[in-house]
């Protein structure tokens, strides 16, 4: 029985293919007219094959997805904008200054409260990059000389985190509960997404670069409307300054910390210094000014250690080294 | 007789559409709030779809591949500035319109524009019918087993004789007989539900009727 179906099956397709010989098709013909069942058989088959024009492989489609997420990311690349704080926002912000400070006192009263239950403090020390999971299952990597605070229960109607220096984020979506990070002069509102934060106290800026999803940039105190940022955005916000910055930014080079990478792209002596010191926990002094004219391209990776670190820079410029303690200079 | 069937299966179309249109509204609001996951799976759902249905206005795969990808790309651009009640109409007209847009440029088949631009939109239902099933089949193709989709295709699609796959695939004649006719089974197992089959009849019954008045 088995079998003659597999022949049937067989004798259906040499038919529709062209393949069959006279004998086949006479073969077919005399089972089609058998019984309706097979004659339906025969028909829905004969349907298929007459219906299957074009072939849309899964390949093709996939790489369609691609192209179109191509496009989204060109046509939103626009020309970096700057929005200036004029001094009439801060006019406005004094008249609102009554109204957000009542909401900033009820705000610390009630999480007086939340303290009770439990806060959790997570710190990477310098040299090092922590990893941990919240609640929620939102997971947290955390740049070396970085803190993150909160609620181990993460209880209320926001999932409520305080940093302080970098960390990426790959946030749990709940739609119904936003993750919200505060730092010491930004808030990013998120409903789940990837992104990621450097906001160290005692640097000039705050950074927020989105890898996927979205999120909702803004100021601690001011009225400036917040900036919601989309996938390959960066938002900047100069302290000293308070310019907020928004442009399109390869996101891997400010990612791949979490990686124990750090890549670097037209970067100059200065920024790398930062890092190399958070890295490795060292204090680096310039000799001569000019050196911070340089710029560099590359990458370190953070099991090297800070001496093959600084031997790459010798290789690669003029620059000499000499170290005493945890103190380096350059020249 | 005919009739019967054709409003009992215009009843299960609609139902059908009413489920995927429900489905397409959650879908644009999440898609609206900037959620890339129901963005992808609303291209899961209505990509390829979109680009059969592009297909039957233009016939030139290629184009309606171009023409689906742009539609997908001012869903998410244009998101918050669009109002749709369903997702799957708004995707299907965007299409439509895009098409026709595509033909106006192409004057020499002015005649064929015409004749759409009149149709009622009986019509313009037919070809998202046909295009659904065009999916259907497609999807129910990718599921197959590699090497028989591999062969089913060479056959179908690049219409090779059974002796030419053979060669090219390094088999005996006998295996792509063989495997052409467990694709086939396959493909009519994976396409036997109840509303496939009324989709199928109804559209090729349709097409016959046609060829037949035309004769």
């Amino acid at each position: 029985m088995q079998n003659e179906h597999n022949h049937i099956d067989l004798l259906i397709a040499n038919c529709l293919s062209g393949e069959a010989s006279q004998a086949e098709k006479d073969e077919l013909d005399n089972w089609i007219g058998e019984s309706p069942a097979n004659k339906r058989i025969f028909e829905e088959s004969q349907r298929i094959w007459v219906k299957s024009k074009t072939y849309f492989a899964a390949s093709d489609i996939s790489s369609d997805r691609e192209k179109i997420k191509d496009q989204i990311i060109q046509q939103l690349s626009k020309p970096t904008k700057t929005v200036s704080l004029s001094s009439w926002i801060y006019r406005v912000a004094a008249i609102l200054a009554l109204p957000v400070m009542l909401g900033i006192g009820w705000y610390m009263g009630s999480k007086e409260i939340i303290t009770e239950t439990q806060l959790c403090e997570v710190t990477a020390p310098k040299g090092q990059i922590s990893k941990c999971v919240l609640a929620d299952g939102t997971e947290v990597w955390l740049n070396a000389g970085s803190t993150l605070k909160y609620d181990a229960a993460l209880k209320g109607n926001l999932r409520e985190v305080n940093l302080d220096g970098e960390a990426y984020f790959k946030v749990t979506k709940n739609k119904h509960k936003p993750f919200v990070v505060n730092t010491e002069h930004t808030q990013i509102k998120v409903l789940g997404t990837i992104f990621n934060l450097k906001a160290y106290s005692g640097e000039n800026k705050v950074e927020t670069t989105l890898e996927e999803g979205s999120v909702v940039f803004s100021l601690n105190e001011s009225a400036t409307k917040p900036v919601e940022l989309k996938p390959g955005e960066q938002v900047v916000y100069n302290i000293s300054e308070k310019t907020i910055t928004v442009g399109k930014v390869e996101t891997y080079l400010h990612t791949a910390w979490k990686d124990g990478k750090f890549v670097f792209k037209d970067a100059d002596l200065q920024a790398i210094v930062q890092e190399l010191e958070k890295l490795y926990d060292v204090r680096i002094h310039l000799e001569n000014d000019s050196l911070l004219k340089l710029r560099f391209r590359g990458m370190f990776e953070y099991e090297q250690n800070i001496f093959s670190a600084l031997e790459t820079l010798e290789r690669t410029t003029n620059i000499k080294y000499r170290m005493t303690g945890r103190d380096i200079w350059l020249k | 007789m005919l009739l019967r069937t054709s409003i009992l299966i215009s009843k299960n179309v609609i139902t059908f559409t009413a489920m995927a249109q429900e489905k397409g509204h959650i879908l644009f609001d999440d898609i609206r709030n900037g959620d890339e996951v129901a963005f992808n799976k609303a291209f899961d759902l209505y990509y390829s779809r979109l680009c059969f249905f592009a297909d039957k206005i233009l016939h030139d795969f290629d184009l309606s591949r171009s023409i689906a990808q742009q539609v997908f790309v001012d869903l998410w651009i244009k998101r918050e500035k669009l109002r749709i009640d369903s997702l799957q109409s708004y995707l299907y007209q965007s299409v439509r319109n895009a098409a026709l847009d595509v033909l106006k440029h192409k004057k020499a088949e002015s005649k064929y524009l015409s004749s759409l631009e009149k149709e009622e939109s009986g019509q313009l239902t037919d070809l998202i019918e046909e295009a659904e099933l065009a999916d259907r089949i497609n999807r129910a193709i990718q599921k197959l087993p590699e090497k028989c989709r591999e062969i089913f295709v060479l056959c179908r699609f690049e219409e090779l004789k059974y002796a030419e796959i053979a060669e090219k695939l390094n088999i005996s004649v006998k295996t792509v007989e063989m495997q052409i006719g467990i694709a086939l089974k396959k493909l009519r197992k994976e396409l036997s539900d109840y509303q496939m089959i009324q989709l199928l009849t109804f559209i090729f019954s349709k097409k016959l009727q046609v060829r037949y008045r035309v004769n």
